[in-house]
């Protein structure tokens, strides 16, 4: 066993793999790594990437080999890879690509499923479940073009992805290109690694391209590499996103930096349902049906022109009837854009059965290192409830015990000190008690956003703090999602329970869109009170994210 | 004394019928006046002859070879010793006679006194050379050859770091076991997310993590109750003391033997494992097993136990690797597993903002230990990774910690500052474990009229831990017996003390020094089992003779000689007991006359040699031993060898009751069942 402790990997028994962020091989291997690898948790010292089987067939399906897989793990191990680790990844590359999906003929409405051996023939033909979407042919088994995405997702759950090769269909043209500048006269370009992401997303044009994920952090753009896939496609496109506000956010996007007519865009949305070249609609009103066992009437969505192109914007948040239509639409080209491929469902492997494999990943460090997204700083800072709070939060059940915590008036000073302390910033305060809000947004004078502020009356707040009008806002927990806030440097958070990963994800990409300077994240927890456990999972989640955490005392 | 002058003295201290029959034998016939130390010498010249030596080297067979390099390999065995490592090869009757051919020959010596076997030195040399060679008795293949294909060897997973997440994970009070011993769903779970492989099912031997947990237990690292193990600091703290290899090697030794009662002799033999298996050497399974019975033989000189067994557990614990042809080979990495540091600069430890602790696999134990108790163990691999929690560190205060001792037992072996919020938590959560206290204690009260007794005693001050009230004290129950002895000195003589219970606390005595004296490394023999001695170049002076021709050449001088029959008889049985080396030594001075054995009718020759050995019981030096030879009911021989106690009269019969060798089961056997008694002497000439 040789040891060479001047190499930067450590691969662990369970797949994971140590990347040692001070040694002097780091970049290289955190490049080698990433194509097969995801990235769990980047602290300051060590990160961690796990091998996974989803990960292997990711990158089986860029043409990465075990041998190499191994290979790259072996240039940068500081120790010999342990044995179970290389026959792991060698099983799981080697199931990548014994079940193909080709075409039959260009205008047949059946695909042919090729099995490269004969007992996994075999076991397919006798699976149960299975049956009704395979008939078994001398060279492997016909698949309705209907079954298409189906059958992908049953392959995958038995282990074995199917590498599609079937073509996809073109749809109807569009033409537009890019403007510079653009309407709003800033000057713009596509940066370089949003080009890449395009182009390693569209393949060379050949089956088996044209499909696919590209992860990029919070406030890299991803709606600039959705662009550019259109751009370059020039085709009719559907673009699915979470929420209103984001559906605005892509029809300005495409109005401010493409050549593209008001008229061309249409949105399709619970107050807004039309349908143009370039259409822009949420999940939500896909998923609406009257009730609960029936159709999805706004499924037609996806029939009702040739799209050449679907975009699912944050695809880790696509509900799961979506998957089910989409499994549906094969033979359109397909783009996922997300930050993260983790699915608090666990439905990683829909995500790569049936919007397609990851095909560019860049992590947020590097970004930052090259100045494209903010670098962040978080400071939680502990308070002491005030004296005549003590006695009823001890006597208090569970619950209340958490609202007086959240709600300790203290809060409010602090955050008053810390707007001060920031006064070039645009500021968002967030909370999760309505009351406390109200409060707050009275005594700091700023407007409030929570989930029953009208549409028009959201968007002209967030249109004043663009323009740097108004340096505060208020939001409620519900409001931070999916909103775009460009300039926002500063969040403050005064209560609210520690979300899930995607959450705290996106709360904190509302502070990470590039800017010239810092940004900082405040999270404001009463002392020895049940907050602090909140507080701690944040604190892990974003130490496990790279951020440097500090904790200090407010001195009442 | 050096082996010769030994050698020579035995030969002295032989009675004179039995020395001047060896130089009878070689010699010839002995004038008088003579002196002893003269016919010594000549001795030696003889046997030193060139030409005499190769001829009693040409006349070493197989079955003697396999008994001289046993006596070499064992280094100066005893009977039982020899037996152990021959007792698959030949029986116990078989390897008795073939050392006394060999002593007849000179070839080996017996110490009466040591009950021990040596070579002859003056044969050594020759021996060495010719026999002894351990690539020729140990025939390895070179690791990576085509017969052996290739092998790949991981450190062995036994060590400090397993150790410390094994105390890291039992730190925690939680019920391990159910009352039936087996461990809970819930642990059972735990246990495998955190240590993966090592939870994998064997049949035999144990599963590894079990494995360690029972070697924890045998190095009372841990105690049982019912349902949990505990760790035990003192016994901790005191194999912490010792160096990296001492450390690996106990583990090694405990997992192996599964005991502590001769763990200062199986450490010898671990010992002996390491340094003198040769590196990069693969063995077949058969081999190997012959090996470690060698090693385990010459370090403790006790039986050895299953040695099967042992080397599958040599290779169960990554000691031992396997070749793909199945092959063992000594795992080339076991000194790594000593490294206590890491390459320059490296930090030993890697805290991360997150509460993570990386604790590298080369940290020694004692400065891991601070670490691992205030972390809890979240994964064991390769890096084991632990995380601080409140009620890690909370327990590592209670286990005696100090806050800032941790903190800064962290900063310095990280080598690095620690995390903002790293250090803020520890000294938020240190502030808190003070603010509330839970004190474990026995209360003592004393009324206002004795109070002073104890507040101002200098010697009681240790043991206070606190003062609860004016009078009323906490003291600390793991010191019981020593305040309670010391407050009876001060005056209390009536402290109520039955009162106290008397189990709780206490340090056993055994774990305040458990590993005195095991750790130090001792080598009281010679383990340079595979010393290095080169291949003889074959010259024309050194080529063997023929051993047929040596004994054709033997016959025909014994024809030669004009001598009575009996006398005759008995120089042929010489020769083919190989006692007769050279046609010199064929003359008809040489014997003696005298009875060796008895059979058929003659139950008074019987009686009679049975009456002389019992007579030989009574003298000092080497005795000698009766081989009696009975019928089953079927007619099939058995052979007894005993050493005779009495003959006793039954009725009309006459039974020798003895002891069988080499069990020394006791045995009563008439001698009218008797078809053959021989008696088995010390040497030929004893």
């Amino acid at each position: 066993m040789v040891v060479d402790t001047r190499k930067p990997l450590i691969v662990q028994g369970d797949s994971t793999v140590l990347l040692d962020v001070h040694d002097a091989g780091y970049e290289s291997a955190r490049a080698e790594i990433a194509p097969f690898s995801e990235l769990e948790k980047s602290p300051e010292h060590m990160h961690t990437y796990r091998i996974t089987p989803l990960s292997l067939w990711n990158a089986a399906s860029t043409g990465l080999s075990a041998d190499a897989v191994i290979e790259t793990l072996e240039t940068f191990s500081r120790y010999p890879i342990p044995e179970n680790v290389s026959f792991y990844i060698r099983d799981a590359i080697a199931r990548y690509g014994k079940v193909k999906l080709t075409a039959v003929d260009e205008n047949d409405s059946t695909l042919l499923l090729t099995v490269d051996d004969d007992s996994l023939r075999a076991e397919l033909e006798a699976n149960k479940r299975l049956t009704k979407y395979l008939l078994p042919h001398a060279e492997g088994f016909l698949v309705r073009l209907f079954d298409r995405g189906t059958i992908k997702q049953e392959l995958i759950r038995l282990g074995y992805p199917v590498q599609d090769e079937a073509p996809l269909a073109d749809g109807e043209r569009l033409d537009f290109g890019f403007r510079n500048p653009s309407l709003s006269g800033v000057s713009f370009s596509v940066r370089d690694y949003q080009r890449e992401a395009a182009a390693a997303f569209l393949g060379n044009s050949r089956p088996g391209t044209g499909f696919g994920t590209v992860v990029l952090p919070c406030g890299a753009g991803k709606t600039i590499v959705g662009m550019t896939v259109m751009e370059l496609l020039k085709t009719n496109v559907l673009i699915l996103t979470t929420n209103v506000a984001a559906v605005h956010q892509w029809r300005d996007e495409l109005l401010d930096k493409t050549s593209l007519p008001p008229e061309a865009i249409g949105e399709y949305t619970g107050d807004n349902k039309s349908i143009r070249p370039i259409t822009v609609g949420t999940y939500q009103i896909l998923v609406w049906r009257s009730k609960k066992d029936g159709e999805y009437p706004h499924f037609r969505l996806f029939r009702e022109r040739g799209w050449g192109l679907i975009i699912y914007d944050e695809v880790h948040l696509l509900p799961a009837p979506v998957f089910r239509a989409t499994a549906e639409l094969q033979a359109v080209r397909r783009l996922g854009l997300t930050a993260t491929l983790v699915r608090e469902d666990g439905r990683e492997d829909d995500v790569f059965s049936l919007v397609g494999p990851k095909r560019y990943d860049v992590p947020w460090k590097e970004l930052e290192a090259k100045g494209w997204i903010a670098e962040a700083n978080c400071y939680e800072i502990r308070v002491d409830l005030p004296e005549e709070l003590k006695i009823p939060y001890a006597v208090a059940g569970k619950r209340q015990k958490f609202r007086i915590a959240s709600e300790n008036p203290v809060k409010l000073e602090i955050a008053r000190q810390i707007i001060e302390n920031h006064p070039e910033d645009a500021i968002l305060v967030i909370g999760q008690y309505l009351d406390q809000l109200y409060d707050i947004a009275k005594e700091l004078d700023a407007p409030i956003i929570t989930g029953k502020t009208p549409n028009p009356e959201r968007e002209r707040i967030y249109g004043d703090f663009k323009k740097g009008l108004i340096r505060v806002i208020v939001v409620s927990k519900v409001a931070n999602f999916a909103i775009d806030l460009p300039d926002a440097s500063v969040a403050i958070q005064i209560s609210g329970t520690f979300g899930s990963r995607q959450e705290e994800a996106q709360r904190l990409g509302r502070i990470l869109r590039p800017k010239k300077k810092n940004s900082y994240f405040y999270s404001i927890v009463s002392r020895y009170t049940t907050e602090e456990i909140f507080g701690a999972n944040r604190q892990k989640f974003l130490t496990e994210q790279g951020y440097k955490y500090h904790i200090e005392l407010w001195n009442t | 004394m050096t082996t010769l002058a030994r050698w020579r003295s035995s030969l002295l201290t032989l009675n004179d019928r039995a020395f001047f029959d060896i130089i009878r034998n070689y010699l010839g016939e002995v004038k008088t006046p003579f002196n002893k130390h003269e016919l010594i010498g000549k001795l030696e010249s003889f046997l030193v002859n060139p030409e005499n030596q190769r001829r009693i080297l040409a006349l070493i067979d197989a079955e003697d070879a396999q008994v001289l390099v046993a006596v070499d390999l064992l280094e100066e065995p005893t009977y039982d010793m020899l037996f152990a490592y021959l007792g698959t090869e030949m029986s116990y009757v078989d390897l008795h006679h073939r050392l006394l051919n060999l002593a007849d020959r000179l070839l080996i010596s017996r110490d009466s006194e040591q009950n021990t076997i040596s070579l002859n030195p003056l044969f050594h040399p020759m021996l060495q050379t010719r026999l002894l060679r351990r690539d020729q008795v140990f025939p390895g293949v070179p690791v990576g050859s085509p017969e052996t294909g290739a092998m790949t060897a991981e450190l062995p997973w036994l060590g400090d770091a397993l150790v410390l997440a094994l105390l890291s994970y039992l730190f925690t009070p939680a019920d391990l076991f159910k009352t039936d011993g087996s461990l809970r769903k819930k642990n059972e779970e735990d246990l495998k997310s955190v240590f993966g492989e090592l939870m994998q099912q064997h049949q035999d031997p144990l599963r590894k993590l079990d494995l360690a947990m029972k070697t924890l237990e045998t190095l009372g690292l841990v105690t049982r109750s019912e349902t949990r193990l505990i760790p035990a600091r003192p016994a901790i703290d005191a194999l912490g003391g010792l160096s990296s290899r001492e450390r690996h090697e106990i583990y090694w030794t405990a997992a192996l033997f599964g005991g502590r009662d001769q763990i200062e002799e199986q450490l010898n033999f671990l010992r002996a494992f390491e340094e003198n298996l040769p590196q990069g050497s693969a063995y077949p399974p058969r081999v190997m097993e012959q090996l470690c019975t060698a090693l385990f033989l010459r370090t403790t000189r006790k039986e050895p136990p299953d040695i099967k067994s042992l080397v599958v557990r040599l290779r169960h614990l990554g000691l031992l690797c396997e070749t793909e042809s199945g092959d063992f080979v000594i795992n080339p990495h076991l000194s790594t597993s000593f490294a206590d540091t890491g390459s320059p600069g490296e930090p030993a430890i890697i805290v991360q903002p997150t509460f993570s602790v990386t604790i590298k696999p080369w940290l020694p134990l004692a400065s891991a230990l601070p670490v691992a108790t205030s972390a809890e163990v979240r994964r064991f691999d390769r890096f084991p990774q632990y995380t601080i929690t409140k009620a890690s560190f909370g327990r590592a205060l209670s286990a005696g910690y100090e806050a800032a001792e941790i903190a800064l037992t962290l900063q310095a072996l990280s080598g690095k500052p620690l995390p903002q919020n790293v250090a803020f938590s520890l000294e938020t959560w240190a502030a808190e474990y003070s603010s509330v206290a839970l004190y474990e204690g026995v209360v003592l009260i004393a009324d206002e009229k004795r109070r002073f007794l104890v507040e101002h005693s200098q010697r009681m001050k240790p043991y206070i831990r606190k003062r609860l009230a004016p009078g009323v004290f906490l003291l600390d129950p793991r010191e019981r017996s020593v305040w309670a002895e010391i407050l009876r000195e001060e005056g209390l003589e009536m402290l109520p003390y039955s009162a106290i219970d008397p189990s709780g606390g206490v340090v056993p005595a055994q774990f305040l020094a458990p590993f005195a004296g095991v750790g130090k490394r001792r080598t009281p023999r010679n383990l340079e089992l595979f010393s290095s001695s080169e291949p003889i170049e074959e010259t024309d002076s050194s080529v063997l003779p023929d051993a047929a021709e040596i004994e054709r050449n033997l016959a025909e001088a014994l024809d030669a000689l004009d001598t009575p029959q009996d006398k005759r008889d008995e120089i042929a049985e010489r020769i083919k007991r190989k006692l007769i080396v050279h046609p010199s030594q064929i003359s008809r001075h040489i014997t003696r006359g005298e009875r060796l054995e008895a059979k058929g009718l003659d139950y008074t020759g019987k009686i009679r040699l049975i009456e002389q050995v019992l007579q030989d019981q009574k003298s000092e030096g080497p005795r000698e031993l009766l081989e009696i030879v009975r019928r089953t009911p079927r007619g099939a021989p058995v052979r007894t060898i005993m050493r005779p106690a009495e003959l006793q009269k039954a009725g009309t019969q006459l039974i020798l009751v003895g002891n069988v060798i080499p069990d020394e089961s006791e045995v009563r056997i008439p001698v009218s069942k008797m078809v053959l008694v021989r008696k088995l002497k010390g040497t030929l000439f004893g």
